[in-house]
């Protein structure tokens, strides 16, 4: 009976160790960061319409309701804290605060996001960049804030933790340029940072699809249309849809499902590309009818995690060696071994 | 004609041959075999730690959306795991478009000359492009509340408004009073689109507050806004009349 525990508790170790710590090609790393780093730099592009409305001390969201704001209940939908509770919402504009400090930190900020998204020295330029995205998210929490910065924090804090500039980067160029090696070794911390995306993800679904279940229009079915019948949401006109009821329902109940069983059928080979392509549907019409092209976006690429190193090489690769060969004149073989 | 050769099948069948499968092995517990690219078993456990410790915050913050028990909302509001959730920006929920839908919210506004007359109405969000400005700006209006009691509900909403009024004020120096609506607008049920309504019908437009701020409200203008930002020291508790979520 002990031997047998044992035995098992040693397969679980393993089991653990095999899904956390075997090294992985880092092209699929690669891929978020470029993509990730493109999504945070037009998010904070966009701030630079109405950087001082909303960040300056007197703007739309003044400095000090913020921070009583942010002690009584932090997140709308997230824990609210115990009244009067410190809390640890940190941001740059508590120190930038003259239009011209702003604006200078703000041109730095654009600058880290660029450099995040071609990979230059990508590993600090990641944890700059999540820096700086908690530091505006922060500011603007609660009064201005949405999934999209949710979603861009989550990704560049996990960028921080592998060589997401292992490939497709100017990291890589600059290697290949002094004489290294075309092929990039596999990296447990590659497979490390693209497990927590996948964990995390499955715990969005989780949460979005219990939360959904708690609302009577998701559990009756009507849900879909009354999210077509947000003006302020509408992108597409959908409303052509009220002559459907039961497509609707099919709709509500089929988001709620793909929601809640994302995170079990998303890992078996068999059923992930289904589940992939539910995202690709989802956030394709979060991109098109619901006018959030960027939220979409984000989760497709969060999604990306899911996505074997070897299929990213294959869109990604093509592009990325023809870089490669017009400028240090050497590449990695296009969709390589991993 | 020579017969179709039969097919053996049966007991008679020859066994055909199989993938040879690894033969289990025993190891002692905590061991598992190095391998190449693998960091060693102790930095493995240390990771392992934070990893569980990183996920159970995850799983709480998204856990502890009231309504939730005690237990769950006194691991997720206390330190140190409130802190780590507040310094990763990961002290939320993730109900989108949950667990009711809509209603969106607008801010329609009026500025006022000294005379009082009307000198400038508008609304947000509107026309504001790119998508994303549009949608920072519906948020503005989306969240110039806070769950909680009515009471708590209605001072946030309060605030939130009157310094979106002020902002107003700002932005156009030649204004006096500026008078801001906040607007529930909800979604058109199905029944009435199947009547031809649209989406803008008046019924749908709910009014749920509105304040006026003038120019003397505005007071002097604050410099120094790291004073709010690092303190904790403030007593905003008391300055607070809402429940605790």
């Amino acid at each position: 009976m002990i031997a047998a525990t044992r035995n098992y508790m040693a397969e679980v170790w393993e089991a653990w160790n095999e899904f956390w710590f075997t090294p992985i090609s880092p092209s699929t790393l690669s891929a978020i960061r470029v993509l990730a780093g493109a999504m945070l730099l037009y998010t904070h592009l966009v701030w630079s319409f109405d950087l001082n409305a909303f960040f300056g001390h007197n703007g739309w969201l003044p400095a000090e309701m913020m921070q009583e704001a942010e002690i009584a209940g932090n997140d709308p939908d997230g824990p609210g804290p115990v009244v009067g509770a410190p809390r640890w919402n940190w941001s740059h504009f508590a120190f930038a605060q003259s239009p011209k400090m702003m604006w200078t930190v703000h041109v730095v900020a654009l600058a880290v996001f660029f450099l995040l998204m071609i990979g230059f020295f990508s590993r600090t330029m990641a944890l700059l960049g999540f820096l700086f995205a908690v530091s505006y998210a922060n500011r603007v929490t609660p009064g201005a804030y949405f999934g999209l910065d949710k979603i861009n924090c989550m990704l560049a804090m996990y960028l921080m933790l592998g060589p997401c500039g292992a490939r497709y980067s100017v990291d890589h160029l600059w290697r290949l340029k002094r004489g290294g090696p075309t092929e990039v070794p596999p990296s447990t911390f590659a497979n490390l940072a693209i497990r927590m995306i996948q964990i995390h993800m499955c715990i969005i679904y989780l949460f979005s699809g219990i939360g959904k279940l708690q609302g009577e229009p998701w559990v009756t079915g009507t849900a879909s249309w009354l999210s077509f019948a947000m003006l302020e949401y509408q992108s597409l006109d959908m409303t052509w849809l009220a002559k459907f009821p039961r497509l609707l329902n099919f709709m509500t109940h089929l988001t709620v499902f793909w929601e809640l069983s994302y995170c079990a059928l998303v890992w078996p080979r068999l059923t992930r590309p289904w589940v992939l392509l539910m995202a690709v549907f989802v956030h394709g019409g979060i991109i098109l009818v619901l006018g959030m092209p960027t939220f979409g976006l984000v989760m497709l690429i969060g999604n990306l995690a899911f996505v074997s190193p070897k299929t990213i090489r294959k869109v990604f690769d093509p592009v990325a060696r023809r870089i490669s060969l017009a400028i240090v004149g050497k590449a990695s073989r296009a969709g390589g071994s991993d | 004609m020579a017969a179709a050769p039969v097919k053996p099948f049966g007991p008679t069948m020859q066994p055909t041959p199989q993938k040879p499968r690894p033969t289990p092995t025993l190891r002692e517990p905590g061991a598992s075999p190095k391998r190449p690219g693998r960091p060693g078993a102790f930095v493995r456990v240390v990771i392992s730690l934070l990893i569980v410790w990183h996920f159970a915050g995850v799983f709480l913050a998204a856990l502890s959306i009231p309504t939730s028990s005690q237990l769950v909302m006194d691991a997720a509001q206390h330190r140190p795991m409130q802190w780590y959730l507040d310094a990763l920006y990961m002290n939320q929920g993730h109900s989108f478009f949950a667990p009711e839908v809509g209603p969106g919210h607008l801010i329609r506004y009026e500025l006022f000359d000294q005379s009082g007359q009307v000198m400038e109405k508008g609304e947000f969000p509107k026309d504001e492009w790119p998508r994303l400005r549009y949608h920072r700006h519906f948020m503005l209006a989306d969240q110039a509340d806070m769950p909680g009691s009515e009471e708590s509900s209605k001072y946030w909403q309060r605030r939130y408004l009157e310094a979106y009024a002020r902002q107003l004020l700002r932005t156009n120096e030649i204004a006096q009073t500026a008078l801001v609506r906040r607007i529930a607008h909800w979604p058109l049920p199905r029944e009435l689109a199947l009547q031809q309504r649209t989406l803008t019908d008046p019924e749908g437009y709910e009014l749920l507050m509105e304040v006026t701020q003038r120019r003397s409200d505005l007071g002097p203008e604050e410099t120094n806004q790291s004073l709010m930002w690092q303190g904790g020291q403030m007593n905003t508790a008391g300055r607070w009349n809402g429940a605790p979520r």
